[in-house]
């Protein structure tokens, strides 16, 4: 699986580490680096979680395009 | 106390499939050493085979969920390694003393051999609980691991 880029640079513009939305969402930061390195495919209730702490809609994050499908 | 209420879902999808593949794992060696035993080959006496395997079969799971940081929840925080530390030497310390008690006065005193024997008990649960915290420990450490 790819990477999703597009989830580490929504971080990294929010400047949370993946501790930070870990804690904030209720999961272990091993499976925040998972789905960013594109190891683990999130439930959609845990997408929901991540992209309202991030401020963005599901599309913006998880939506596919060529780099994340 | 039920652990997989604080594991996260990528923590229970990963336990689950360990879980179904050690159960397979025994399946398959308990079959295999029915076969065996059929054959004429009994590599060891019932039920210390069954028991055996099992063990092996435990000690896989057990091993992998704490490779895989699944063995501990998101809300679970690490004890002081430094007092886990200090108590598992503390505990062996304590284990060491109980057998040479219970050894040297095992023919001329049999009371200082009682208090021997209940020393090695209870260095040895102290042991065990101190042994399911370090478990613990290197859990968090993996379920922790990544980069920024």
């Amino acid at each position: 699986m790819n990477k999703n880029l597009r989830f580490k640079s929504a971080r990294a513009g929010k400047d949370m580490s993946q501790k930070d939305i870990a804690e904030a969402v209720g999961v272990t930061r091993q499976t925040i680096n998972a789905i960013e390195n594109g190891g683990y495919n999130p439930s959609i209730q845990l997408c929901r979680a991540i992209c309202k702490v991030l401020g963005k809609t599901l599309d913006q994050i998880f939506g596919e395009d060529d780099s994340n499908e | 106390m039920n652990r997989n209420d604080k594991l996260d879902e990528m923590q229970v999808q990963r336990k689950n499939k360990i879980g179904s593949s050690c159960f397979m794992i025994m399946f398959y060696l308990l079959f295999i050493d029915i076969g065996l035993h059929e054959m004429g080959i009994r590599w060891m006496a019932y039920p210390i085979n069954v028991l055996i395997i099992i063990s092996i079969c435990m000690a896989y799971y057990l091993i992998k969920i704490i490779w895989t940081g699944s063995y501990l929840g998101v809300s679970i925080k690490n004890q002081n390694s430094r007092h886990v530390i200090g108590g598992i030497i503390a505990s062996v310390i304590l284990l060491i003393s109980g057998i040479i008690i219970s050894i040297l006065f095992r023919e001329n005193t049999n009371i200082l051999s009682n208090i021997g024997n209940t020393i090695i008990l209870i260095a040895l649960f102290i042991l065990t609980i101190l042994v399911i915290i370090s478990l613990g420990n290197i859990s968090r450490r993996k379920s922790d691991s990544g980069e920024d």
